[in-house]
């Protein structure tokens, strides 16, 4: 797993952004366009809109506290739905998190000085799990080795 | 037992310099407190009233002679020379220096040991029979799915931030010492119509505040299946459960709110998306894992032979033949039983083990059981593998050890968490409670007349004592910061898995043993026999004619 990309501010940055940002209801209010960038609550249900959320540009979920990881769920539904816009985290998170956002199928991470620090961080060069970066479990990859 | 090979290697070893960099920016103020917490939480390390606290994971419970070892020496390196085995089968060190932690680790992590995940709101230390591999009613081996669930929950990238922690137990054996029914998931394995082996999964079981028993989601889910399926239990777990009160937390709130069958119908509706997919299981690496946990290179022994050397020496010696039957068990191998060496001897804590008893304990491993040891969650230490003609030489040399108590599975073989001497949770001590029934009870005539029975002691509601489960289960209360003792009463983990009833108003903690005294009084005139247990009284009578022993 390479080491997230760093643009000029040394941030990582929702680039370009070229739509308007969203919250969940006004979206869906005016008829849940595909060209919007959607600011989702990490602790909210999407369980309805999972499949229409997969269509759009771009999609920014923020954590309310660090400690609720359902946005990693959140982050790992919309990608296996077939979304590959943009995902950002926001709000609170930790540097310490960004791999596992990473691999749950977040691009990037809002706060460019969040994002600086986790840069820099000890990452794990392996994983037993499949995840949005690995699409084969440890256990298959060492029988074909 | 399973053997790491480069990559689990590289794991751990990663933790660690991970955790190393975290520990220095916290020690540099780069951190804060709040944002440390479930870092070091999640490496096993709290802080705890006096000192650190540090968790070591015993996967499913098997430790080898090298890594018991391993632990002796960190032991009296870095702590105060002994350790302290937990009700889910890990070892504690309970006066590490925050500084020291990532040099403990790696020195775990250079015998195949980490503390990844024995603490905080993740999927933790999953648990199991301490007799797997040679029971005699075991229908299939639960170790090799042990270590399939450890990798795949180990530093799983979605499930790290749960709404509370979650806790797997897995049995493959006709009578469950594993407690799966107490498990936020119990996972029982046997086998189908044409011999394959099979899943049924139990979830929302508990122990804690609102302790409770697990439900059957799934009783015939193909093996192969094992992840897919747990994968899609977490994901409803970690989107659905309650965040806002770390009391109702936990998956048995969530089971008992949506009901077993909504709650079945989200998880399959994930499972729909995965089952299949490339986490499936494949024969290879089942196969692969399994091989790691062939039996060892037994003799074929003249059983005639060894029945006769062990009869003999029972004969010779009452306290040996004693022993005998209540410290070993029957082992699926011909001429070899498994022998559970009890960590509690009255006046030390139960469950704490010296650094010079775990080197003993590893020599006499090498010596009479292939170099293996099992963790128990009854905080005791088993030897699996040993020859029945050489049970007395073994018995012989635990005795200088002090490990030789022949009181397994009886009163004074009690399970007790830390309690309010070390833990910052507690409401109130439980090591004091316990030594007061050891002395009480030590007797030993008086004990084995009483048979065998299960006392669990709990220093608060957490119930890390897993005093809900016991025949007699003590709740430490605080009542305007005095110290009480609440009893509870016909508790079984196992069979007809059943929270214990309490009993009444709580006590003080000098009453104590004097209220247990008048309990076993009691049943000891209820039994219809010496072979009616306390349990089977209880079953039989409920708990009226207990109450009136006690409040009168």
């Amino acid at each position: 797993m390479d080491k997230p990309e760093r643009n000029e501010s040394g941030g990582l940055e929702l680039t370009p952004v070229a739509y308007p940002e969203y919250r969940l209801e006004e979206w869906l209010a005016i008829g849940r366009p595909q060209e919007a960038v959607l600011v989702l609550e990490g602790e909210g249900d999407f369980d309805e809109h999972y499949a229409a959320l997969s269509q759009v540009h771009a999609v920014i979920i923020e954590f309310g506290v660090f400690m609720d990881g359902r946005g990693f769920s959140h982050a790992r539904k919309l990608r296996e739905l077939g979304f590959e816009g943009e995902l950002l985290a926001a709000g609170e998170v930790l540097p310490d998190q960004w791999q596992f956002l990473q691999r749950c199928g977040f691009s990037g991470l809002r706060d460019p000085q969040i994002a600086d620090v986790a840069a820099d961080l000890q990452r794990f060069s392996e994983a037993y799990q499949t995840d949005t970066l690995q699409t084969q479990p440890l256990f298959r990859r060492r029988a074909s080795q | 037992m399973y053997q790491y090979d480069e990559l689990d290697q590289t794991l751990v070893d990663e933790r660690v310099a991970q955790f190393r960099e975290q520990t220095e920016r916290y020690l540099r103020g780069e951190l804060s407190d709040a944002q440390f917490l479930p870092l070091r939480l999640q490496n096993g390390l709290y802080v705890q009233r006096l000192a650190p606290m540090l968790r070591i994971a015993v996967p499913y419970g098997l430790i080898s002679s090298h890594q018991l070892r391993a632990i002796a020496d960190i032991s009296r390196r870095y702590d105060k020379g002994y350790g302290h085995i937990s009700t889910r089968q890990n070892i504690q060190l309970n006066w590490p220096q925050l500084e020291d932690v990532p040099d403990i680790l790696a020195d775990l992590a250079a015998v195949q040991m980490h503390a990844i995940q024995t603490s905080g709101n993740c999927i933790r230390n999953t648990t199991t029979d301490q007799f797997a591999g040679v029971a005699a009613d075991e229908i299939v081996d639960p170790r090799p799915y042990c270590e399939l669930i450890r990798q795949w929950s180990t530093l799983h990238p979605e499930f790290a931030f749960l709404p509370r922690k979650f806790k797997i137990a897995v049995n493959g054996a006709k009578s469950d010492r594993a407690a799966i029914h107490f498990h936020d998931v119990g996972v029982e394995l046997y086998r189908g119509a044409d011999d394959q082996v099979l899943l049924r999964f139990l979830v929302g079981g508990g122990l804690g505040r609102t302790p409770m028993v697990g439900s059957v989601i799934r009783d015939d889910v193909a093996v192969e299946h094992l992840l897919t399926y747990l994968d899609a239990i977490l994901r409803v777990y970690n989107l659905r459960g309650r965040r806002d009160n770390k009391y109702k937390a936990r998956i048995k709130i969530l089971v008992k709110a949506m009901g077993v069958e909504a709650f079945r119908e989200a998880v399959d509706a994930e499972w729909e998306q995965s089952r299949n997919g490339p986490n499936t299981l494949t024969t290879e690496e089942i196969e692969r894992v399994a091989g790691h946990f062939t039996a060892p290179a037994y003799e074929s022994l003249d059983m005639q032979a060894e029945d006769a050397f062990l009869q003999e020496a029972c004969e010779r010696d009452s306290l040996f033949a004693g022993w005998v039957k209540r410290n070993t068990q029957a082992h699926r191998q011909g001429g070899y039983r498994a022998v559970t060496v009890t960590l509690k001897a009255t006046g030390q804590a139960p469950g704490d083990v010296s650094a010079a008893q775990m080197e003993a304990l590893a020599d006499l491993s090498d010596r009479y059981s292939f170099g293996e040891l099992r963790t128990t969650h009854q905080q005791n230490i088993v030897l699996a593998d040993v020859r029945a003609s050489e049970l007395l030489a073994l018995w012989q040399a635990l005795q200088p050890l002090g490990l030789s108590a022949s009181n397994a599975g009886h009163i004074t073989d009690l399970i007790c968490c830390p309690g309010g001497d070390f833990c910052s949770l507690a409401n109130a001590k439980s090591i004091p409670v316990a030594q007061a029934l050891q002395e009480r009870f030590e007797a030993m005539d008086y004990q084995y007349d009483l048979g065998p029975l299960e006392l669990n002691i709990s220093g608060c509601m957490n119930a890390c004592g897993h005093h809900h489960v016991g025949h007699i289960g003590i709740l430490g209360v605080d009542k305007k910061g005095q110290e009480f003792y609440q009893i509870c009463l016909g508790g079984s983990q196992a069979g007809k898995a059943r929270v214990a009833q309490i009993l009444g108003p709580s006590f003080s903690r000098a009453d104590v043993p004097d209220v247990i005294e008048k309990l076993l009084q009691k049943y000891v005139e209820l039994r219809s026999s010496e072979q009616e247990t306390f349990i089977a009284v209880f079953e039989r009578t409920g708990i009226q004619a207990f109450k009136e022993a006690v409040y009168g």
